[in-house]
C-alpha cells in the first residue's frame, strides 16, 4: 500500500504552514501523528499533493494548566494526555478516555488535534470535548478565531474548520466533580459500538449540572443537552437515569454496520450512558 | 513523481544517510534501502505491530509513518536491542518460556515489550496484556508471550537491584 | 464430516452433505482443521447439547453415557473410520473434577436465579465439548493427494563424531520440529538433543515427503524418525557386540550406549560406537553409520480432549467474559510438555476468534465488508484468557513412540467449547441453538429474542 506522492514539507513556524495551505488550497493538508491521514493516504482514499507535518512547530505538544484552564496543543498525543499527572487531576476524563483509543503504539502517535479536527465519528475525543464544552482554537490567514466543540462539527467529516485554518489547540474549564468515559467496542483499536461521556457535579446530594455526549451514535458528536438537564436536581435515581436515556435516544442516530443493526447500537448506547451517569455519580 | 529528500537517520547507534520519496513508509525504508529486516511487514494498517520500532522514545508502527517524518530522528529496531551472541533479556526470556512459535511478530513484540518494561518495569499481566494489545500474534494465543515478559521484568528488576 | 459421530458409540449413522462452489465462504479460515474436524467436531457437540435440552438432562452426563469406552478400542466407528484408541471417561471425569463442575452448576443455578429476581443482569455460560481428532494422514492405502501417498520420511547420519544430522520431509512453521524431533532421536539413539541437527525444507537435501498440515508431522515423520533411528541402533547395537568381544544379543542399549548384558561396567558409548562405524574395520558391516526410513502409517491417531469454558454474558450488551478456560488434551505420548502447551493456546486462541466473531461478511453486491482488521476479529492479548492446560496420555497403538499429533486439537475442541458456553448461558430461558459467530449483537439479539430486554 504505497500512497500517491506528494511534496513533504516541515515548517517551522505557523505563518510558514498557513502560507503553504493558501498556495496550494486543497492540495494541501496538515498531519499532526498521521494515524487517521496516512491509513487514508496508503488506501488512495486521500490524495494530498502537499503534505504538511506540524511536528517542527514550536508549542503545539504543550500542556497548559493556568488555574481553571486547560490548553491542550494539537500535538499532544494520547500517550501524554494519560501520562501527564496534573492533567490526569484536573481532567481525569481525558486519561480515561485516552486509554480506550487504539493500542499503545497508536496513542504515541494519535493526537489530540487529529482526533478532533478531522471530524470522523468513530473518534472519540470530538465527544469527550463537547463534554467539557472546550473551545477549539483556529488560525487562518485572517488570524485566530475559536469555535464552540458543540457546534464544530457539521456532518462526517465536514467540520466548521476551513481548508486554510489549522487546529492548533483545545481549551476548556477543568471540570468539577465525577466523570466518566464508558465505551463498549469489540476488540482492543475498534471504534466504539457505542460510548458515553459524562460530567457529573454535585450538590447537597442533588446533581446540580450534567453534560453528556455520545460517540459514534451519529454521523457527528453528539452532546445531548436535554439528557444533561434530565439528571438536573436529581439523585441519579432509575427514573432520572431512564430520563436522561431517552432524551439521550431522542439525539443520536446511528447507522447498521459491522457492529450490529440499528436497534443494537440503540440498546447499547442506553446502557453504556446508564453505566457512564452511575459511575460519574459515584465520583462526584 | 516528487522529488527525493536527503533522509538521516540514527538507527540502531548508528548514522544513515539516503535519498528517498517522501511517501515512502519507515517500514520499506528500513527494509529495503537499509537493510534492516527485523522489523516485518504484517498488516500495513497499523492493527499488527510486526513493525512496531523505538522511535526517539516512542513505540511506533513503522507502516504508519512517512520517512520524512521520521527524518532526524533516532531509532531502535530489534537488530539494536540484542545480538544472536548477547541476547537481551526479553529475548532470552521469549526462548525460555517458548514465546514465539513462527516467530513473524516477535521483533515487534520484543521492541514493543522494550519500551512497556520501560514505561513499566514491575507491571501486572494484566498491565502486560493491555500494553501488548497493540501487537497480533496467531500462533501463541499470548500466554508464553505474556509469561516471558513478566519473567523478563523480574529478572531485569533482580539484577537492578543486585546492583544496588 | 465422517468422522461426525464424534467421540460417542453411535452404533449406526447415516450423512448426507450438502456441498456449495462459492466464492463467498462466510468465514473461518481453512487452516488448523477448521476445513474438517471442526466443523464435524462443532456438529456433534451442538447436537449432543440440543439433545441433553431434549431429554431434560446434565449435558455432562449425557457425554459420559454415550462415551465409547476404553475396552471398546479399536472402535469402528459407524460411518467406517477405526479409533485407534481412547479412555474418554478417564479424562472427562479429570476434567469435571478439576473445574468442580457440580459447584459451576450449583453458582450458575443461583445466577439464573438472581437474574430472575433483578439482582443481576450477567449469565453465566459453561461450555463442555469432547472431542476426537482424527490426524497424521495418512496409511497410503487409503490416503492420497491427487495419487501421492501419504508417507513421510526421515533421514539419518550419524557424524564420526557423534553428532547427527537428521533430514525430513515436513517443514516446521513454528511447531518446533527441530526441537520435538530432537527428542525423538535423542531417546532412540542416545546422542543428546543438543547435538541434533534438524534440517527441513531444502528439496535438494531432504527426502521425499508430503509436508507439514492436519497434525501430521509428528503421528508420521515423527514416526519416520524413531524408526530411522531404530535402524541406526541397530546397526550401532552390531558394532557394539564387535567392540566388545560379545554376541549381538548380549549387549543391551541404556540411554546413551550398549552394555554387556550382566557386567554393566562394559560398555561402549554411541560416541564411541559412531567413531567405529567409520573408522575401524568391522567383519560383515559396512562402514557408516546412516539410515533412512519411509514411514507408511498403518492408521491415524485418534487425539482426544475434553474442555470447559467458563463465561458470564452482559445480557444488555451482549458482550461476553471468559472467567475460565480448562483443556485437557490427550495427544498419546507426550515428546515436549511446553511445545504442546504452546500448540494448545493458540489453537485455542484461533477458536476463540472463530466463535466470537470472526467472519467475512458480504454485502449485497458480493463486497467484503470485514475486510480490516478492525473488522475482521483477530483477538489480541487483552481479549483473550489465561487457560489452564491439563493432559491425559493414551499412547497410540500403532505409532512407534505412541505419539499422536496435537496441533489442530484445541480448534477442533475450542470452537465447539467457547460456542456451547455462549449458548448454555441461554438454556434457562429456552434457547436451542443459534448461529456462531456470538458477537456482541448476536449475543444481544439471543437475549432480545428470548424477552430478556423486555
Amino acid at each position: 500500500m504505497i500512497p500517491a506522492a506528494f511534496d513533504y514539507y516541515r515548517p517551522k513556524t505557523m505563518t510558514e504552514v498557513i502560507a503553504i495551505l493558501q498556495e496550494h488550497g486543497d492540495d494541501a493538508r496538515v498531519m499532526a501523528g498521521g494515524h487517521s491521514l496516512i491509513p487514508m493516504m496508503k488506501l488512495r482514499m486521500a490524495e494530498v499533493p502537499h503534505l504538511i507535518d506540524l511536528q517542527d512547530i514550536a508549542d503545539l505538544a504543550d500542556i497548559a494548566i493556568e488555574g481553571q484552564k486547560i490548553t491542550l496543543g494539537a500535538m499532544v498525543t494520547q500517550h501524554a494526555l494519560i501520562d501527564h499527572t496534573g492533567l490526569s487531576s484536573a481532567a481525569p476524563i481525558l486519561r480515561e478516555a485516552s486509554l480506550q483509543i487504539a493500542d499503545p503504539q497508536v496513542r504515541y502517535m494519535g493526537t489530540i488535534g487529529g482526533n478532533v479536527a478531522n471530524g470522523d465519528p468513530g473518534n472519540d475525543m470530538p465527544g469527550v470535548m463537547q463534554c467539557l464544552d472546550a473551545q477549539i482554537n483556529l488560525v487562518g490567514p485572517d488570524g485566530s478565531r475559536s469555535v464552540a466543540a458543540r457546534d464544530y462539527y457539521e456532518a462526517a467529516y465536514m467540520t466548521d474548520r476551513e481548508d486554510d485554518e489549522v487546529l492548533t489547540s483545545i481549551s476548556f474549564q477543568a471540570p468539577t466533580g465525577g466523570y466518566a468515559y464508558e465505551k463498549q467496542k469489540r476488540k482492543i483499536g475498534d471504534y466504539a459500538t457505542a460510548a458515553a461521556a459524562v460530567l457529573i457535579s454535585k450538590s447537597d446530594g442533588k446533581v446540580a449540572s450534567a453534560s453528556i455526549a455520545m460517540t459514534n451514535l451519529s454521523d457527528v458528536p453528539v452532546w445531548s443537552e436535554e439528557a444533561g438537564a434530565a439528571l438536573v436536581g436529581t439523585a441519579c435515581d432509575a427514573a432520572a437515569l431512564e430520563a436522561a436515556v431517552a432524551a439521550m435516544l431522542g439525539d443520536i442516530d446511528p447507522a447498521e454496520d459491522n457492529r450490529g443493526p440499528v436497534a443494537f447500537k440503540r440498546h447499547v448506547a442506553g446502557v453504556i450512558l446508564k453505566r457512564a451517569i452511575s459511575r460519574a455519580w459515584d465520583r462526584a | 513523481m516528487s522529488d527525493k529528500m536527503h533522509i538521516k537517520l540514527k538507527v540502531n547507534g548508528e548514522d544513515k544517510e539516503f535519498l528517498a520519496e517522501p511517501r515512502e513508509l519507515l517500514i520499506f525504508a528500513l527494509r529495503e534501502k537499509l537493510d534492516i529486516t527485523g522489523p516485518h511487514v504484517g498488516c500495513e494498517t497499523s492493527h499488527c505491530g510486526a513493525c512496531t520500532v523505538i522511535i526517539d522514545g516512542k513505540s511506533v508502527k513503522s507502516c504508519t509513518m512517512f520517512v520524512g517524518q521520521a527524518n532526524g530522528s533516532e531509532i531502535t529496531t530489534i537488530e539494536g536491542i540484542g545480538e544472536p551472541d548477547a541476547l537481551h533479556v526479553l529475548q532470552e526470556s521469549f526462548r525460555e518460556h517458548h514465546g514465539l512459535q513462527c516467530g513473524f511478530c516477535t521483533p515487534g513484540m520484543i521492541t514493543r515489550a522494550t519500551k512497556l518494561l520501560e514505561e513499566n518495569p514491575t507491571p501486572t499481566e494484566e498491565e502486560v496484556r493491555f500494553g501488548m494489545a497493540g501487537n497480533i500474534c496467531r500462533c501463541t494465543g499470548y500466554q508464553n508471550i505474556v509469561k516471558s515478559i513478566l519473567a523478563a521484568a523480574s529478572e531485569l528488576n533482580a539484577a537492578k537491584e543486585a546492583a544496588q | 464430516m465422517n468422522i461426525c459421530t464424534g467421540s460417542y458409540d453411535i452404533p449406526v449413522a447415516y450423512l448426507a452433505v450438502d456441498g456449495v462452489y462459492t466464492n463467498k465462504a462466510p468465514g473461518g479460515v481453512s487452516y488448523r482443521c477448521s476445513f474438517r474436524v471442526t466443523e464435524a467436531v462443532y456438529f456433534i457437540e451442538r447436537m449432543i447439547e440440543v439433545l441433553a435440552i431434549e431429554l431434560n438432562m446434565d449435558a455432562a452426563e449425557l457425554r459420559r453415557i454415550n462415551f465409547i469406552k476404553k475396552e471398546q478400542f479399536p472402535y469402528t466407528a459407524a460411518l467406517g473410520w477405526e479409533y485407534d484408541s481412547g479412555d474418554y471417561h478417564t479424562a472427562w471425569d479429570k476434567a469435571l473434577k478439576t473445574v468442580d463442575y457440580e459447584g459451576l452448576r450449583a453458582e450458575q443455578a443461583e445466577r439464573v436465579e438472581a437474574f430472575k429476581r433483578g439482582e443481576t443482569r450477567s449469565l453465566m455460560g459453561i461450555g463442555l465439548s469432547f472431542f476426537t481428532e482424527i490426524v497424521g494422514a495418512g496409511p497410503v492405502k487409503n490416503c492420497d493427494i491427487l495419487g501421492m501417498g501419504m508417507f513421510d520420511s526421515c533421514e539419518i547420519r550419524i557424524h564420526p563424531t557423534g553428532s547427527a544430522i537428521a533430514r525430513l520431509g515436513t517443514i516446521s512453521q513454528g511447531q518446533g520440529h527441530a526441537t520435538t524431533f530432537a527428542q525423538i532421536l535423542a531417546s532412540e539413539i542416545g546422542i543428546s538433543a543438543d547435538s541434533i541437527t534438524i534440517e527441513e525444507g531444502d528439496t535438494d537435501t531432504a527426502p521425499y515427503g508430503l509436508g507439514t498440515y492436519g497434525s501430521r508431522s509428528t503421528p508420521v515423520a515423527g514416526a519416520a524418525t524413531a524408526m530411522a533411528g531404530r535402524k541406526i541402533r541397530a546397526k550401532a547395537q552390531m558394532i557394539a557386540a564387535y567392540l566388545l568381544e560379545v554376541h549381538d544379543n548380549d549387549v543391551e542399549f541404556d540411554i546413551d550406549r550398549f552394555v554387556v548384558k550382566g557386567a554393566p561396567e562394559r560398555f561402549k558409548t554411541m560416541k564411541e560406537i559412531a567413531y567405529a562405524a567409520y573408522n575401524q574395520a568391522i567383519p560383515g558391516l559396512e562402514p557408516g553409520l546412516e539410515a533412512v526410513s519411509y514411514y507408511d502409517p498403518p492408521n491415524m491417531t485418534y487425539p482426544f480432549g475434553a474442555y470447559v469454558c467458563v463465561m458470564d454474558i452482559d445480557v444488555d450488551t451482549g458482550v461476553p467474559e471468559i472467567r475460565r478456560f480448562y483443556a485437557l488434551d490427550d495427544c498419546g505420548t507426550r515428546i515436549n510438555p511446553m511445545i504442546i502447551e504452546g500448540q494448545v493456546h493458540g489453537g485455542l486462541t484461533e477458536a476463540l476468534a472463530v466463535a466470537l466473531g470472526q467472519e467475512i461478511a458480504y454485502d449485497d453486491m458480493g463486497n467484503v465488508k470485514t475486510g480490516t482488521l478492525m473488522d475482521f476479529f483477530l483477538p489480541t492479548a487483552w481479549e483473550v484468557p489465561n487457560y489452564e492446560t491439563d493432559y491425559t496420555v493414551t499412547p497410540s497403538p500403532h505409532h512407534p513412540i505412541g505419539a499422536k499429533g496435537v496441533g489442530e486439537s484445541p480448534h477442533v475442541g475450542g470452537v465447539p467449547c467457547f460456542s456451547n458456553a455462549v449458548q448454555d448461558a441461554f438454556r434457562a430461558f429456552g434457547l436451542r441453538h443459534t448461529n456462531m459467530p456470538h458477537d456482541h449483537w448476536r449475543i444481544w439479539q439471543t437475549a432480545n429474542s428470548l424477552g430478556l430486554h423486555d
